[in-house]
């Protein structure tokens, strides 16, 4: 599987790519919405930080959701703010709040995928 | 005798012509002498008299022929007339014309003849000695001097004019005579005796000596007798000139008086007793006079008692505690209206009608009375004048009266200006009685020379343990070196110093605030006050203060915990997966060591991360004392940028920092100005949130000017309602829905407590903008408490 993660801090960025890389899986990193939208990759999973400068997490889940198939999104989130805090509670998208251990974040790519799945089969129906 | 002068004029004249003139044809002729005489040849003028009685003087002409006719008609046994003739240049000539007549048989004049004297020089020299003579007349009977002329036993035959007017003598013929030593008082007796022998032996003699006029009039006077010699020398009488000088000395003696008064004034005399001098002293200086000087009460109207030494008692008590007014005899009228009151006569003088009674007891029956001014021209009492006599004032007492009141005018003045001194004194005393300060003299050295303590007890050491000591023996030795130092300060600069200090007393600590200025040139002043309570205060405000900021910025944490939670997560976040994934990496086989070597180094990155922010945490939640040093309010707001970039980031907001490189730097404390900053950008933050997120701008500059360093913190928000511009700085005053008002409010106190000022506008294109200005810096880290 091939996932994709976005974060803006290249330290979380490295620590992740190496962690998934280890779970034997495939792993681009960016650093930002914009740079992940322009190289219109084909990935299985998009791991995706809710803050980032631009084009917020949430904004870059809801442009993905509209493609066909479906992109699975994972949003990660390290704040504990309020309005981001209940931003992402509504949306109702999986998600892991930093810092989370490996098999969370396996977790929360399944689901991830599994709803994607129905999304994509309700489409296709 | 008439003979004895027509020859010595004769003899004295230079030149004599003749002359025969027949009486019947009236021919005449003439000497050519006498013409030459007249400055003519013998031809030029006919022998006849029509001609030669032409150059008679025409003022003289009819004198001349009388006497003629007189001698002819044989009335007079000669003819003889001194008489002008006119010279032929113009001149006039004196003649003396001599002569005699020959008769007939009948006894009818048939010749005269004689000579013609030319005396012109004779009469030139005559009219000269006899302007001198109208000279010395008039100088005998003008001079303001006494001329006597004496005989050689010494009496007086002569006495000009004014002499008998000095002497009040209305007629010589009383004094004529008289031994002129018998004039004088026994004291000049023998002065005057040795003058005169003197002056008999052909020398000048003089001396001063002092006698009574006829009226009885003391004068006092300067006499020179001289000797008067005939033509051979020889001492025929003596002249006498005596030269009134009872003014002159009546002078001296007033200044000598003056002086004695003013004497005693300068010692510091007892107002009575230099009075009571001065009083005498003009009472000296004329027969019969009595004199006192009245006081003029602090009231302004009751006459009291100064000085009178000679006045009978019941006047003296009669008039003391009267009061002043327009019939006041002559002091109480005098003090009234301010101006010199003469009365020449007490029994009639509508003035005395109260007095009358008691000065007529008193036996005084003229007074003069003249207030006595102070320099503002206040009255402060009256000089009298009294005599038992009706009489009218000399002008010479007149100016003695406004010379004593002068001077009983300084006495009384100098000795209220003694009085107000001594109150002044006094009170000086009372209030360094009251001041709880303590004063301490010392030599610009440091050497303790004085002290004033209310309460010695007090002081750190005992009197006896510091008097006459050096500070740096008496104090310890950080406080001595700092007092010492200051001294030196105060000596060079001549400004007062202050210093602040500590001493240990007992088991307390007092604080103490010395201000030293200097004294008498060579001498400093400290006065020292015991500052402890005040100082405590202090020390508790800035407790407050800290307390208070200490506070806030937990609150202002507690506000930020979001974006700080987000700062620690993403390290944690690394940290937690490259551990997962060295894991993994061990599992292998063989392990990956050179992955696993670099997760590791991340590990340890992230780590140090994380580090750094409970690092910047614990700095701003720190509760430690101020330490107010130079600080760089560039790194201030990089580091709060940095701290706040989590929270800024969420809130979607830019940041631009436009820092002036090189500003210098502030004083003050890092972490309380970090809060100022940090206040400012989320009270920024705060004011933006409902700013579209494309205009959420936040600018931070800062920039130095003149002694300070600006902050200037600028956002694109709601901005300001102008009303509560001055207000924000309030406590418990917010726009914001979840501020507790506190943010800016401990602000603006940092600031202040950081000698600033901030202040709060709104932007002209939306928006608030608040500067905070510092001052720079320039004096080295001062701990401001332990």
């Amino acid at each position: 599987m091939t996932l994709a993660i976005v974060d803006d801090d290249e330290g979380v960025r490295r620590a992740l790519a190496r962690l998934v890389r280890c779970l034997g899986h495939e792993v681009l990193i960016f650093a930002s919405a914009e740079e992940f939208e322009a190289q219109s990759v084909a990935v299985d999973c998009l791991v995706v930080d809710v803050r980032l400068p631009g084009a917020s997490g949430l904004e870059l889940r809801e442009r993905l959701r509209s493609r066909v198939p479906p992109v699975p999104v994972v949003l990660i989130t390290g704040d504990t703010h309020p309005k981001t805090r209940d931003a992402s509670r509504a949306i109702d998208a999986p998600s892991v709040a930093k810092p989370f251990d490996d098999l969370t974040l396996m977790a929360a790519i399944a689901d991830a995928m599994a709803q994607a799945d129905v999304v994509g089969e309700r489409r296709a129906d | 005798m008439q003979t004895d002068d027509s020859y010595r004029r004769a003899t004295a004249a230079g030149r004599v012509g003749v002359w025969d003139w027949d009486l019947a044809s009236g021919e005449i002729y003439v000497d050519p002498i006498l013409k030459e005489m007249l400055g003519y040849q013998d031809h030029e003028i006919r022998n006849h008299l029509d001609d030669w009685g032409r150059l008679v003087h025409p003022d003289d002409a009819t004198a001349v022929f009388e006497r003629a006719q007189a001698h002819i008609n044989g009335k007079t046994p000669h003819y003889e007339i001194e008489h002008r003739m006119l010279h032929r240049d113009g001149s006039i000539r004196w003649f003396l014309a001599r002569g005699s007549v020959t008769r007939n048989a009948d006894g009818t004049a048939a010749h005269m003849a004689g000579t013609d004297t030319d005396i012109t020089e004779l009469k030139r020299s005559e009219e000269a000695l006899r302007q001198a003579e109208e000279l010395n007349r008039r100088i005998v009977e003008s001079t303001g001097d006494c001329l006597q002329i004496l005989d050689l036993d010494g009496r007086l035959i002569y006495v000009n004019r004014e002499g008998l007017r000095l002497l009040d003598l209305a007629d010589f013929a009383d004094v004529v005579n008289r031994p002129f030593v018998g004039f004088w008082e026994e004291a000049a007796r023998q002065a005057a005796a040795e003058a005169v022998a003197t002056a008999q032996r052909g020398e000048c003699g003089r001396f001063h000596g002092f006698t009574r006029t006829a009226s009885r009039a003391p004068k006092w006077w300067d006499v020179v007798v001289t000797p008067i010699t005939d033509v051979t020398g020889k001492v025929v009488q003596l002249l006498s000139v005596s030269r009134d000088i009872t003014e002159r000395r009546r002078e001296e003696a007033l200044h000598v008086a003056q002086h004695q008064v003013l004497g005693m004034i300068a010692t510091g005399s007892a107002l009575p007793d230099v009075l009571g001098c001065l009083v005498g002293l003009v009472e000296q200086q004329a027969d019969g006079m009595l004199c006192s000087v009245l006081l003029l009460d602090g009231d302004g109207r009751t006459i009291r008692h100064g000085a009178a030494p000679s006045l009978p008692d019941d006047y003296v008590r009669a008039v003391d505690g009267m009061p002043i007014g327009p019939r006041g005899g002559s002091c109480g009228t005098a003090m009234f209206r301010g101006t010199r009151v003469v009365v020449t006569d007490i029994f009639t003088d509508p003035l005395w009608e109260d007095y009358r009674a008691v000065a007529r007891q008193s036996g005084l029956r003229a007074c003069w009375s003249t207030p006595i001014f102070s320099p503002e021209r206040k009255v402060l009492g009256s000089f009298a004048m009294y005599y038992s006599e009706p009489r009218t004032p000399r002008a010479a007492e007149l100016r003695l009266i406004e010379s004593a009141a002068n001077m009983a005018g300084i006495a009384i003045e100098q000795q209220r200006a003694h009085h107000a001194l001594r109150q002044s004194e006094a009170r000086n005393q009372a209030i360094l009685r009251a001041l709880p300060d303590w004063m301490f003299l010392t030599s610009v050295e440091g050497v303790f020379l004085d002290f004033h303590a209310r309460d010695p007890s007090r002081l750190h050491v005992p009197p006896s343990a510091f008097l006459g000591k050096h500070i740096k023996d008496v104090l310890p030795p950080p406080v001595a070196e700092m007092l010492a130092q200051a001294f030196a300060r105060v000596r060079t600069s001549d400004e007062p110093e202050k210093v602040e200090y500590t001493l240990a007393s007992d088991d307390t600590e007092r604080f103490y605030e010395a201000c030293i200025v200097g004294c008498d040139g060579d001498k400093l002043l400290s006065i020292v006050r015991d500052i402890t309570d005040r100082k405590r205060a202090e020390l508790e405000a800035i407790a407050q203060q800290m307390e208070l900021a200490h506070l806030g910025r937990v609150a202002m944490l507690g506000e930020l915990t979001g974006a700080l939670a987000h700062e620690l997560s993403q390290p944690l976040t690394a940290v937690l997966s490259n551990a997962q994934a060295a894991r993994h990496l061990l599992d292998r086989e063989p392990p990956d060591v050179a992955e696993l070597r670099l997760t590791l180094e991340d590990v340890i990155k992230s780590s140090r991360r994380a580090g750094a922010v409970i690092d910047r945490l614990r700095a701003l939640l720190r509760k430690e004392d101020i330490v107010l040093q130079p600080v760089n309010l560039n790194e201030v707001v990089r580091e709060v940028v940095d701290l706040a970039h989590g929270e800024v980031a969420a809130r979607r907001m830019t940041v631009t920092s436009t820092l002036t490189p090189e500003v210098p730097p502030v004083l003050g404390d890092r972490v309380q100005l970090q809060q100022v900053v940090l206040n400012l950008v989320l009270n920024a933050c705060d004011a933006m949130s409902e700013t579209q997120a494309a205009k959420r701008q936040l600018a931070l500059s800062t920039e130095a000017e003149d002694g300070f360093v600006q902050l200037v913190v600028s956002d694109r928000g709601v901005g300001i309602p102008q009303s509560q511009l001055e207000r924000v700085f309030e406590p418990f005053v917010t726009f914001r829905p979840q501020g507790l008002g506190l943010g800016l409010a401990i602000t603006r106190s940092i600031v202040t407590a950081h000698r600033g000022s901030i202040r709060a506008e709104n932007n002209g294109d939306g928006g608030a903008t608040f500067r905070c200005m510092l001052p720079v810096a320039n004096a080295p880290a001062i701990k401001q408490a332990d």
